[in-house]
């Protein structure tokens, strides 16, 4: 799995306003129309979405530095509870644990 | 690639602009004006797209479209569909797998279009306005829609600039294109801007962060068919209940022309209401002794829409709360969308922002274009530092999903995620030696498939057969920057690239968009001999006015003989009369009265009196009032 702080450029302890500067700069050279006819630009552009989309929101952020990994997110109504009800029986795994 | 054109494809008007040397120009059309009503019309002998098909919608309303906005990518079973059809005096049909088609009579024959085609004519239109503004050849556009239009409306869309021959670069979300209008010369530090669309038929709003040239658009939400034509409706149907009233047994529904008579009066009316506070309707002869007069206050208006008018916050409150942001933290709310001109909304607006003034900085009716012209400007390349820096990122409107166990939606791609984006998940078999899936994709938000739209079936099939569980199929969901969906799949363990068909009720098949190319070049050919028809008939008046111009001349008056101003005034009477009680001729017979008139009648008589050249200047002259005559290509 991509480091997500890797992606953006910024350190693990980077503020969420140095988060969102860095994703802008980043999508600015990185984004699909300001490369036409560069294949590549569309992925590389899609995976700074996929780590901004992470490490802007507070609960998957600490997630993904507790875990080193960060699942989709429930799906459906029923998922989120089922995650719910685990989360409840269960201690979470996570990368200082191990 | 050449210029690259920014369209705004309204429900009831449309517009064009282009970034040229750095700054927007709005284009305006043949008539002079900035916006082109969405209006075509079949004549016996044409096709109109635009004022003229709009100014003879009273006159010939079962040939006349307009609104094909609110049946674009639409079933014909769609009850907003069925609902509006009750106040359109075209006719509307439904097709073998239950699309709308439009029916017209063309040269004594019905003809069905679908929606795509006659917006086809109106990008065409718009087309032609930009090619007679640049003289060079337009091949590109970006073309805007409504942010909360879903896919297959927005495929439909695109398939519309195929049909005119156009490449559609970009499907553009309008209140976007609308912040860029705001916020292109804004050099503010970072704003949250609220963008309220209310348009002719359809509304959206949008919540954007405006940074040094970045547009990012935090959440969006809005409502397809909600706008200045439902206030219309509201108006229309008071009316109708007045003349119901007044006149026992008379029904104005009755007559397609009457309805066509209120429906122009209604618009009027309550433009008028935005800055006047009554305003008297009258329609003389709206049916065979019926005569409306009506007065109207803004008030009544206001009582009529008073649920449409509240109905336009909920949006509004919707991206607050997806975006987590306060009304407070919004630092401009802009109106877009001939609608907020209406007083009512703009206190309502207004009361919601804790007395905010809205933002009425930006024109209401060209913004959009403004919005896509720039953003043509940075798909083609153009070098301007002006532009340079400027990035949008826009989001998804509608989550997109697929239906899993006990018909409950699993989302793929949340709504308000950036795009392009993609989203991969692993799916298996659930049974023994299982060679395909069958899996449906849908959009919406709510919880049960069923309660959202269905964008297609698509089977993945080819895999090897394996014990269930253990094929792992990567299903990848791809949403492009237009905000159209492709979805592929693969089976890893096997490494095979698996086949995949998506199934779109709304899509036009290839060979659909390639006979409606064929048909639309047909008109374009029917429209180039109307037009050259036309221009052959507006010569020959022309020289015929300047002939009688030159004669009223008291100088030369006075030296020409008396039999020569007798014999040129009959010539000339001769050929005004052939114009006047004759149907419309070939281009090459106007051009032979032409050359007879100049080369044999009145012409040498002019030359000896050698005035010729006066006559060349008299007929320049007349050029500029020659464009009183619309006809489309």
């Amino acid at each position: 799995m991509e480091d997500l702080y890797f992606v953006l450029g910024v350190p693990r302890d980077a503020s969420a306003e140095a988060v969102k500067k860095a994703y802008l700069q980043k999508a600015r050279i990185e984004h699909p129309d300001k490369n036409p006819g560069d294949a590549g630009a569309h992925e590389r552009f899609q995976a700074l979405g996929r780590a901004y989309s992470v490490l802007r929101d507070v609960e998957k952020r600490s997630a993904y530095d507790a875990a080193g990994i960060v699942d989709d997110g429930p799906s459906t109504i029923g998922e989120a509870q089922w995650t719910a009800f685990w989360n409840d029986f269960y201690t979470r795994v996570t990368q200082d644990r191990i | 690639m050449g210029p690259v054109v920014g369209v705004d494809l309204g429900t009831t008007y449309s517009c064009v602009a282009i970034f040229q040397n750095g700054a927007v120009e709005i284009i305006a059309n043949d008539q002079g004006n900035r916006v082109t009503p969405s209006y075509v019309a079949f004549t016996d002998s044409e096709r109109l797209v635009g004022d003229a098909a709009k100014t003879q919608a009273a006159l010939n309303p079962a040939n006349t479209i307009y609104d094909t906005k609110r049946l674009i990518g639409r079933q014909f079973t769609d009850p907003l569909v069925q609902k509006d059809m009750k106040l359109w005096p075209f006719k509307v049909v439904p097709d073998s797998s239950g699309k709308p088609l439009i029916q017209v009579t063309v040269d004594g024959a019905k003809k069905s279009l679908t929606p795509q085609e006659v917006s086809s004519m109106v990008l065409g239109k718009m087309r032609d306005t930009a090619e007679a503004y640049l003289g060079k050849e337009v091949k590109n556009m970006v073309v805007t829609v409504p942010a909360y239009f879903n896919d297959a409306q927005r495929q439909a869309t695109k398939d519309a600039g195929a049909i005119a021959g156009l490449n559609v670069l970009r499907i553009l979300n309008e209140p976007t294109a609308a912040a860029i209008a705001f916020g292109l010369d804004r050099s503010h530090a970072a704003e949250t801007v609220l963008v309220f669309d209310l348009g002719g038929g359809t509304f959206d709003v949008s919540l954007l962060s405006i940074d040094s040239g970045v547009f990012e658009v935090l959440a969006t939400a809005g409502d397809t068919h909600l706008g200045g034509e439902d206030l219309d409706a509201r108006l229309i149907q008071h009316l109708i209940g007045i003349v119901k009233k007044k006149y026992p047994g008379k029904d104005p529904t009755t007559s397609p022309a009457a309805v066509q008579k209120l429906r122009r009066e209604a618009e009027r009316a309550k433009r008028a209401l935005s800055t006047k506070t009554e305003v008297r309707v009258e329609i003389e002869g709206l049916l065979p002794g019926v005569d409306l007069s009506e007065m109207v206050t803004r008030a009544k208006f206001e009582e009529l829409c008073a649920d449409l008018f509240r109905q336009t916050l909920l949006p509004v409150e919707k991206v607050l709360e997806d975006a987590a942001i306060s009304k407070s933290d919004v630092s401009e709310v802009v109106l877009v969308g001939g609608s907020t001109r209406i007083p009512k909304v703009r206190s309502m607006l207004k009361r919601f922002f804790n007395g905010k003034e809205p933002n009425t900085s930006i024109n209401p009716d060209e913004a959009v274009a403004f919005g896509a012209a720039v953003q043509a400007g940075v798909l083609s390349g153009e070098r301007d530092k002006k532009i340079q820096d400027l990035l949008l990122l826009d989001v998804a409107p509608l989550t997109l999903g697929i239906e899993t166990t006990g018909g409950v939606m699993a989302a793929i791609i949340p709504r308000n995620t950036v795009i392009p984006t993609s989203k991969t998940k692993r799916y298996t078999t659930a049974e023994d030696g299982q060679v395909a899936v069958t899996n449906k994709v849908f959009e919406g938000e709510r919880p049960l498939s069923q309660d959202n739209r269905l964008l297609g079936t698509f089977e993945l099939s080819g895999f090897p057969a394996m014990p269930r569980g253990e094929a792992q199929i990567d299903v990848t969901f791809d949403l492009d920057a237009n905000g159209i969906l492709s979805v592929s799949a693969r089976e890893v363990t096997s490494g095979t690239e698996a086949k995949i068909t998506i199934q779109n009720a709304d899509r036009l098949s290839p060979e659909d968009v390639e006979r409606m190319v064929n048909e639309a070049a047909s008109y374009k050919d029917a429209d180039a001999q109307a037009l050259g028809r036309v221009e052959a008939r507006v010569r020959l008046e022309q020289y015929v006015h300047a002939c009688r111009k030159l004669l009223k001349d008291v100088e030369l008056r006075n030296r020409m003989l008396e039999e020569d101003v007798l014999s040129a005034t009959s010539d000339l009477d001769t050929v005004d009369a052939w114009l006047d009680d004759s149907g419309d001729h070939s281009a090459a017979e106007y051009d032979e009265r032409l050359a007879e008139l100049r080369d044999n009648s009145v012409g040498p008589v002019f030359e000896r009196y050698d005035v010729v050249g006066q006559l060349h200047r008299a007929r320049v002259g007349l050029l500029r009032v020659a464009a009183w005559r619309t006809v489309c290509a």
